[in-house]
């Protein structure tokens, strides 16, 4: 099995015009479709991320520093993402083109293999230092 | 407390070229912030995401259609994220501001976003 992270990308303003019954409709097949997949074993996590609020964080002369980042003026924000478990990309796929979050047209998926490279050098990188 | 995405961006395979013991050196002070994050209760995840093996999942004509994404092609990727805990927007900004992701390279550059609880409307969505 290897994991899988799913971004949610989307336009700013897609979820601000919805009527709030077509929000909760909305949410209630992203709610639904988790719950299914946590069923099967095949959900690690997920979280919607507020829209708005984003802060950036870049140094400058040595430093690191903070500003506001873009939302609404942004061309295309990151909406929320899943963690998925699949036994290979094929699986993946396929559970990425199931996703909830194509229910609309200008929202996209980034399929993105999750590397676990970090916990195999976990024991290289203690002997190291 | 509130969570927090810290989205990890940096540009595509600026690490590729690293010697393997600065690699594993780089592997090492993301391990040890981390760790320390988790011992104080402030961490709640966090993976390194693959360099390639980018899939696009779009909808055209109503359907479903995965492409290869661009990887080396992009002028700025997400390499990994962490998810925190924290009491409130300064302190998160405190956290990422002493991850190690930004001092690494000056190119590298973290996205904080809150995360929404959605626990009151996924009630709400399972009840209806």
């Amino acid at each position: 099995m290897a994991q899988y992270m799913l971004l949610l990308h989307q336009l700013p303003a897609t979820n601000a015009q919805l009527p709030p019954d077509t929000m909760t409709d909305v949410v209630r097949r992203y709610y639904e479709w988790a719950e299914a997949m946590r069923q099967k074993g095949k959900l690690v996590g997920g979280e919607k991320l507020a829209a708005g609020r984003v802060r950036h964080i870049r140094m400058r002369d040595g430093k690191p520093l903070s500003s506001d980042g873009p939302y609404a003026e942004a061309k295309d924000v990151v909406g929320g993402y899943f963690v998925i478990e699949a036994k290979d990309d094929a699986e993946a796929d396929a559970i990425a083109r199931d996703c909830p979050h194509l229910w609309n047209a200008t929202n996209w998926v980034e399929l993105r293999p999750i590397d676990l490279m970090t916990a195999a050098e976990a024991p290289r990188a203690k002997a190291v230092g | 407390m509130a969570q927090y995405m810290l989205l990890l961006h940096q540009v595509p395979n600026y690490d590729l070229d690293l010697p393997r013991e600065k690699m594993l050196e780089m592997t090492k002070r993301y391990m040890s912030w981390a760790e320390s994050l988790g011992a104080k209760g402030k961490l709640a995840g966090g993976e390194k995401l693959t360099a390639g093996g980018v899939r696009l999942v779009k909808v055209k004509d109503g359907k479903p259609v995965v492409s290869d994404g661009p990887y080396a092609e992009l002028k700025d990727v997400v390499g990994g994220y962490f998810v925190i805990e924290a009491k409130d927007q300064a302190e998160a900004e405190a956290i990422a501001k002493d991850c190690p992701h930004v001092a690494i390279s000056a190119a590298n550059w973290i996205e904080i976003r809150p995360i929404e609880s959605m626990a009151e409307m996924r009630a709400q969505a399972a009840a209806g």
